[in-house]
């Protein structure tokens, strides 16, 4: 075995039937598992202009070619479907602990075409898979529809099921839902959710036993022990003030290589929202929906009463994905604190991205709001961060008399977290303003009128994360050239530092080291190669499985390159992995093109790339320019510099028109499944 | 016994030098200057990651900064301008390992000192 099961299980909704279709060893071959193979699949049988919330939308759900081989932080499992929101390649990424109970159903793919006409959840186990009903589960939140899902199939003596749920976000086809897994991860960007819940599917739940393996599990073995060791050596006790990140605000604006392996400190010790604060002060955070600055908008006061840390004390173990041995998560017991109308208890600790958006982000010191929230969310199946963005789009447009308080029901200001809860629970419930509200702010701004436009900070229709691109122009043009755009975890100069891409691969420019901020902002072949690398490379994460905070650790310390081989024995150098990475890429546009999208619909918004600049606070001054930056990208990806559409000597090269245009019977064989 | 300092600012390769001195290199003083003895000294890469309160100035474009050889992890925090608490209290590692500061660094080593960053 490479790793690869070989097959898609494809459901069809409509018709109530399963199938499992063969693929042929050249697919994987060409496009890995996980996310390129996905791609693939969507690309094959998602018709041009087909509805994204209709039965003709296909939904994947999949993990990753190196999961449960025995390789290390490679547990992620993906939803790739059409988005609603873009209208394009819609791919949203998680962890937790569903990923390997895919592949052991004996599936790399769980594709479910058509919609049913009653809700029902697919259950697998090794008899095969059978749809069941979901009446009883429809309506429940994410966290209890999975409880349930799980107790009812749980058979005594046999392994413990896994599921994967949609909340009330996906039931009410909000283009902001994801769906979850182990009360409270989440796949949750693209509105994956609600194309789930447009198919009337409430969940998943798995209980196989097929053995996975790669066809060298002892050089996997020997490769994980490397990793693990070296990743442990970055251990910091918790002890360690956090008033230490304080340095933050002395430190010059240089940007350096840093030690990947030195992420999993922080990862380690607080999580991801352990660097708020650090964020917060060097301008990496955006603030009041990036119309401000923490100098200005978020004092230090602030920013202590809501940093990461505060989490730590309420924390009561950590948590840890599969294959994973960083456990960057944690659980959090919050049944003592303010807003908590709902009797929540034991939670997952809020990442970076919810702990910034509902504090600095809209300028909130009351961090227990923000814990609420972020579990509220999680049990709604909502994606935080596209939350958070609509809401500040509509605090800024009541601030500035575009939404009265008779549109919202009260008032709605910077900070008043009481006001927040209430729109996120509208929001979620599409009540009131909360309807208009539910699809993200694009969707919003087609309803509420042009004027708004100018609050509504998003990117081909996503809004981006809490990452500032006005000082990070890499990250700024990976949000703008990605096929999924708006998307933090793609890259950017900070990561493409750790990532060292530039000692395995080629052709990868390395990282300018030192006091070489300045040149991010030219537009080059060299800069734009970095954002190529950082793009390809994701590909390849995404199609064996992996974590971005595995490949923050650095090529040295995270051997991708090496597992892939060793799983598979295909005789690839790093280079040929590439080659991969960019048809995958390609791939992706092409999907977004031929779904009738003009390649620059995902120009970021003005105010991520400093149109105008801001003038005040670390950020101040810059612009980037994106429309240059763009074109030269294209131009080395092998695009047509102004249009953004592959070149045919591009796709040539990339084998693309025998994997797209032949019969797609030269690649599958179709069989009933058994169940 | 008369000594004669090198200054070291310029080297970009491996080099070896013949100093008549009487001390050998035991100090990277506040002059930014190897004192050596009298033998041969050569001169190697070591590939550092650390933070920006750290001395760049010497740092080559691919990330390496020459030392010379016999510097140890105590000496070479003092060479990049580390504070030593830094290196105590926060994660300091040699091919990412945990080392003793006498621990003599070698051609093509890699130290890591912890560099708070942001995300998630």
């Amino acid at each position: 075995m490479k790793g690869y099961c070989g097959k898609i299980l494809k459901v069809d909704l409509t018709n109530k039937t399963c199938t499992d279709v063969y693929i042929a060893d050249e697919i994987y071959e060409n496009f890995l598992s996980g996310a390129g193979l996905a791609a693939w699949w969507c690309y094959r049988n998602i018709p041009a202009g087909a509805d994204p919330m209709g039965p003709e939308n296909v939904l994947c759900i999949t993990s990753g070619l190196l999961t449960s081989t025995g390789s290390c932080i490679t547990g992620r499992w993906m939803v790739v479907t059409k988005s609603p929101s873009t209208g394009g390649i819609g791919e949203a990424n998680c962890g937790g602990t569903f990923a390997p109970f895919i592949k052991a159903c004996g599936y790399d793919i769980i594709a479910f075409h058509g919609a049913s006409d009653t809700p029902v959840y697919l259950y697998c186990d090794d008899n095969g898979p059978v749809l069941k009903d979901a009446s009883h589960i429809w309506g429940q939140d994410a966290a209890v529809a999975e409880k349930m899902l799980v107790e009812e199939n749980t058979v005594p003596g046999k392994k413990i099921p896994q599921a994967c749920t949609i909340g009330w976000g996906g039931e009410n086809l909000s283009w902001m839902a994801g769906v979850c897994n182990d009360n409270g991860r989440i796949a949750a960007r693209q509105g994956v959710g609600g194309v789930m819940g447009s198919k009337k599917l409430k969940g998943l739940c798995f209980a196989g036993n097929k053995p996975v393996s790669g066809e060298n599990p002892e050089e996997i073995r020997r490769l994980s022990k490397m990793c693990a060791k070296r990743a442990n050596m970055a251990f910091m006790p918790p002890e360690i003030p956090t008033g230490l990140l304080h340095v933050a605000k002395f430190l010059p604006e240089i940007q350096l290589s840093p030690d990947g392996i030195m992420t999993g400190v922080l990862m380690g010790t607080w999580g991801t929202g352990g660097s708020s604060q650090f964020a917060g002060q060097t301008g990496e955070a955006p603030v009041k929906n990036w119309s401000g600055s923490q100098k200005e908008d978020f004092h230090v006061r602030a920013l202590n009463k809501t940093d990461g840390s505060h989490m730590l004390k309420l924390q009561t173990n950590r948590y840890y994905c599969y294959s994973c041995m960083y456990g960057c998560g944690g659980e959090l017991d919050i049944s003592h604190i303010k807003h908590n109308d709902q009797g929540y208890s034991r939670v997952h600790k809020p990442e970076y991205e919810s702990q910034w958006d509902y504090t600095g982000f809209l300028l909130n010191e009351d961090n227990d709001a923000m814990l609420f929230i972020n579990e509220y969310l999680n049990r709604a199946g909502m994606d935080a961060i596209s939350v958070g963005g609509t809401v500040g789009m509509a605090i800024e447009a009541y601030e500035n008399g575009l939404l009265k308080e008779s549109d919202v029901g009260f008032p709605l200001h910077w900070g008043d977290a009481d006001a927040i809860i209430r729109l996120v629970k509208m929001i979620v419930h599409r009540e009131g303003i909360g309807d208009v509200l539910a699809d993200g702010c694009k969707r919003a701004v087609e309803i509420l009128g042009p004027e708004f436009a100018q609050y509504a900070v998003q990117g081909g229709g996503m809004e981006p994360p809490m990452h500032d691109s006005r000082p990070d122009p890499q990250q700024a043009t990976l949000y703008a050239i990605d096929a999924t755009p708006s998307r933090h975890t793609t890259g950017g100069s900070l990561y493409y530092g750790c990532m060292h891409l530039w000692k395995k691969v080629t052709w990868a420019p390395p990282a300018v080291l030192v006091g070489g901020k300045q040149g991010e902002w030219e537009v080059s072949d060299e800069e734009s190669l970095k954002v190529l690398a950082a793009a390809y490379f994701k590909r390849i994460v995404d199609g064996v499985g992996g974590c971005y905070f595995g490949f923050l650790l650095g090529t040295a310390i995270y051997p991708i390159f090496e597992w892939t081989e060793a799983a598979t024995g295909w005789g690839n150098t790093t280079d040929d992995l590439m080659w991969i990475g960019r048809r995958i890429f390609t791939l992706r546009h092409m999907f977004n093109i031929k779904q009738g999208l003009d390649p620059w619909y995902s120009r970021p918004h003005p105010r991520m790339v400093g149109e105008p600049p801001l003038k005040v606070g670390k950020v101040a001054g810059k612009t980037v320019p994106i429309d240059a930056k763009i074109m030269s990208v294209w131009k080395n990806a092998g695009f047509d510099e102004k249009t953004g559409i592959p070149l045919q000597e591009t796709v040539e090269a990339l084998n693309l028109p025998y994997f797209l245009d032949g019969p797609i019977e030269n690649f599958i064989k179709e069989v009933p499944s058994r169940g | 016994m008369p000594i004669i300092a090198m200054y070291v600012a310029q080297v970009n390769n491996i080099k070896k030098l013949t100093i008549i001195a009487d001390y050998k290199y035991i100090s990277y003083n506040k002059m930014n200057i190897f004192v050596f003895k009298n033998e041969e000294v050569c001169f190697l890469k070591v590939e550092f990651h650390g933070p920006a309160i750290c001395d760049f100035s010497k740092m080559n474009a691919d990330g390496t900064i020459d030392v010379p050889d016999g510097t140890t992890v105590k000496q070479f925090i003092k060479i990049v301008k580390l504070p030593i608490a830094w290196a105590k209290v926060f994660p300091f590692l040699v091919n990412y390992e945990k080392v003793p500061m006498n621990t003599v660094l070698k051609e093509g080593d890699v130290v890591s000192a912890f560099s708070p960053s942001g995300g998630g």
